[in-house]
This record gives structure tokens, C-alpha cells and sequence, in this order.
């Protein structure tokens, strides 16, 4: 029975509480100094949800904003995203190239390889904090940096964990900052992918 | 007041006109309108995976293309439509990113266009449009009144059909 079903137990759930934290205060570090700004990560949110609802946690399958995407790989699977409504996305590059505020509109390539590069650092260190707790390799794939529906940019990775169920454990958390920088983060295990980090934290 | 029908992902709704019928940020997905000018009957199905027979999990068929399209074709009936009177138009499909060495599911948009496609031609059902692929979201948006549909993007600008 995969923990994606929702019968996961509530002591499993402060364990991985833990281990997300302790994850996320890393990411959040090199978060804030490569934006040069104080970025807060807030206390992580885990819970099961149906996939039609997934989209509705950024305000509906239509809310536009940039998602930056990296599929993770090694010894268990999922995804991460990291996900920007418009404006913050255009303050958060403003902040990382050193630009006056509100300089960034659309997004050129430059900028598109500067929210990738963020999401690199974030999701590098994040899957690093988790690696090393629970000894094993879990690595992130390259970034892919798009602008367009959540709707959109989350349907095939919500195709993929639908095939063996309608609900999915999801790890979100937003960022709040100085300069209104509102995002989220979404970490979405394939089905079993919990259930072997929590055999490894126990062992 | 026309009424707004809201479908959801993996979800499927018919109408009796005046209403309009919608389904927002199709990415790898693909919507399904059906329409019957006579009856101005029409509906969407957001289908998110081509087959049924290959998913462990097929609890709700509004989430296929083989399964959606009857179920579709039978609530439109239900509402008074003629299933030889209904005509398609499609859009979605499309491939948001890819990654390399990923697994085949970033393909997942063309599958979904191609069982579709299989799907409609099984229940002869012609496809009157069809706006599919690219790396794009897609909201469409059926008008009851007169079949037309709306396709909406955010820098690919909207298209009446």
C-alpha cells in the first residue's frame, strides 16, 4: 500500500516533518545569499490531497507564475517545483543580477538562467540534506524554467503519479521575503518513494 | 445569466445552451469538446492519459481518452444530443519541458493527442479542429449557443474556432 493512498501514520509524518525542515533550512540559506536578500522558507505543509486539487494550493489550474522543475532521480523518485506567480519571479531576478526593483518584466534568456541556477543551488541542497540523512543517492535533473498556467505546467507530472492513484502526498511550503516575493515549494514523491526514506531514517 | 460549467482535470461535464463550458491550464492534457448544433447540447472532457488498459488505477474513467469519450458521448445524449450529429474539436497536448534522460511521460501530450484521435474516429465522430503540441498551456472555453470554442494562451494570444 503506497503512503500516497493517505495511511500514513502520524509519527511517520513528524519524522519526515523533521527531515524536511532540517532540508529546507538549508535551501533556504543558500536561497537568501544568492538572492541577497533574508528569504524565509516557511514551516512545511505534508498532506494528502487529491491530484484535481493539486493546481488549486496556487489559487486554481489557471493562476499564471514561472515554475522552476527538476525531476529527481537515484535511489528513489519525484519531483520538485518551484513555483513563482509573475511578479516575484521578476523581483527575485531583479534581486539575483542586482537590478533597481521592479526592473524585470518578461523574462530574457539571462534571467531564465538565473532562476535556474536558483533552482539548482535550492534543489541540490535540499536533496543533499535529505541524502545525507537517510544515506542515500537522490539526485535533481537539470532545471526546466517555464512561464506559463500551473494547470499546465503541473499536468504531466500529475499524469505520471495518476497512473497508480488519485491522491498525492505533497510537501509545499512558501517563501515570504522584504521585497513580496510569494512562492511555493512542491515536492511531489512517486508513490513508495516515502515509505524507503523512512526505512532508511530507521535504520 | 449564462451559466459557466466548470471541468476540472481528469473530469467531464456536458451543457444545454445558454452556457458556456470551461477547462483551464490543459498542458500535457487534452480537451475534448463536443458539440451538437441542433440540440445545442456540447461538453468537455480534460483527459489526462491515454489508455485505461495500461494504468494500475482506472477508478474514474473521465481521466482516459478510450473511456472519456464514450462516457462524454452518453451524457451529451443524455441531455438531448444525437450522437451522429456530435462533431469534435481537440486542443492540448503539448510537451512542457523536457528533460533528458527523463522517462518517456514528458512524451505523455502526444500519446494523449494520438488515443484521442483513435478514440473519436471508434465512435465516428468527426474532428472538426484540432490545436495540439507546442510547449504551451491551453484554456478553451465552449460557447453552448454556437459550438464555438476559445482557446486561450498567455503569449500565444486567443483563438475563436
Amino acid at each position: 500500500m503506497a503512503i500516497t493512498r493517505g495511511n500514513l501514520p502520524s509519527d511517520n509524518i513528524e519524522t519526515l516533518k523533521q527531515l524536511v525542515n532540517q532540508a529546507l533550512e538549508q535551501s533556504g540559506r543558500v536561497f537568501s545569499e544568492m538572492v541577497g536578500n533574508q528569504i524565509t522558507i516557511k514551516a512545511p505543509v505534508i498532506e494528502v490531497i487529491p491530484l484535481k486539487n493539486v493546481a488549486d494550493i496556487t489559487g486554481g489550474p489557471g493562476t499564471v507564475g514561472t515554475g522552476i522543475y527538476e525531476a529527481v532521480t537515484g535511489n528513489v523518485g519525484g519531483h520538485l517545483l518551484l513555483f513563482f506567480n509573475q511578479e516575484s519571479a521578476g523581483h527575485l531576478v531583479d534581486m539575483i543580477l542586482e537590478k533597481p526593483m521592479g526592473t524585470t518584466a518578461e523574462l530574457d534568456e539571462m534571467d531564465i538562467s538565473a532562476l535556474s541556477e536558483l533552482g539548482n543551488v535550492t534543489g541540490s541542497f535540499f536533496l543533499n540534506a535529505v541524502s545525507d540523512r537517510s544515506c542515500m543517492e537522490i539526485y535533481p535533473s537539470t532545471p526546466v524554467v517555464v512561464t506559463d498556467m500551473i494547470g499546465a505546467i503541473l499536468s504531466a507530472i500529475l499524469a505520471e503519479l495518476s497512473t497508480t492513484g488519485d491522491s498525492a502526498l505533497i510537501i509545499k511550503t512558501e517563501f515570504v521575503g522584504s521585497q513580496e516575493i510569494m512562492g511555493y515549494f512542491f515536492l511531489l514523491p512517486e508513490p513508495y518513494a516515502l515509505e524507503t526514506i523512512l526505512e532508511r531514517l530507521e535504520a | 445569466m449564462i451559466e459557466v460549467v466548470k471541468v476540472g482535470m481528469a473530469d467531464l461535464k456536458g451543457a444545454k445552451a445558454p452556457a458556456t463550458v470551461i477547462t483551464c491550464g490543459l498542458g500535457s492534457c487534452v480537451g475534448i469538446a463536443l458539440y451538437d448544433s441542433v440540440a445545442k447540447v456540447g461538453g468537455i472532457a480534460h483527459i489526462m492519459l491515454p489508455d485505461s488498459n495500461q494504468s494500475r488505477n482506472k477508478e474514474n474513467p473521465a481521466k482516459f481518452a478510450d473511456t472519456a469519450i464514450p462516457m462524454l458521448i452518453q451524457k451529451l445524449v443524455a441531455l438531448g444530443a444525437l450522437k451522429r450529429r456530435l462533431v469534435a474539436k481537440i486542443a492540448g497536448g503539448a510537451q512542457m519541458f523536457s528533460i533528458q534522460g527523463a522517462s518517456d511521460i514528458m512524451r505523455i501530450g502526444d500519446r494523449n493527442v494520438e488515443a484521442t484521435m483513435v478514440a473519436l474516429k471508434l465512435e465516428g465522430i468527426p474532428i472538426l479542429y484540432q490545436d495540439t503540441g507546442g510547449n504551451y498551456g491551453r484554456t478553451i472555453e465552449l460557447d453552448t449557443c454556437d459550438g464555438k470554442m476559445c482557446i486561450k494562451t498567455i503569449d500565444k494570444g486567443q483563438t475563436i474556432i
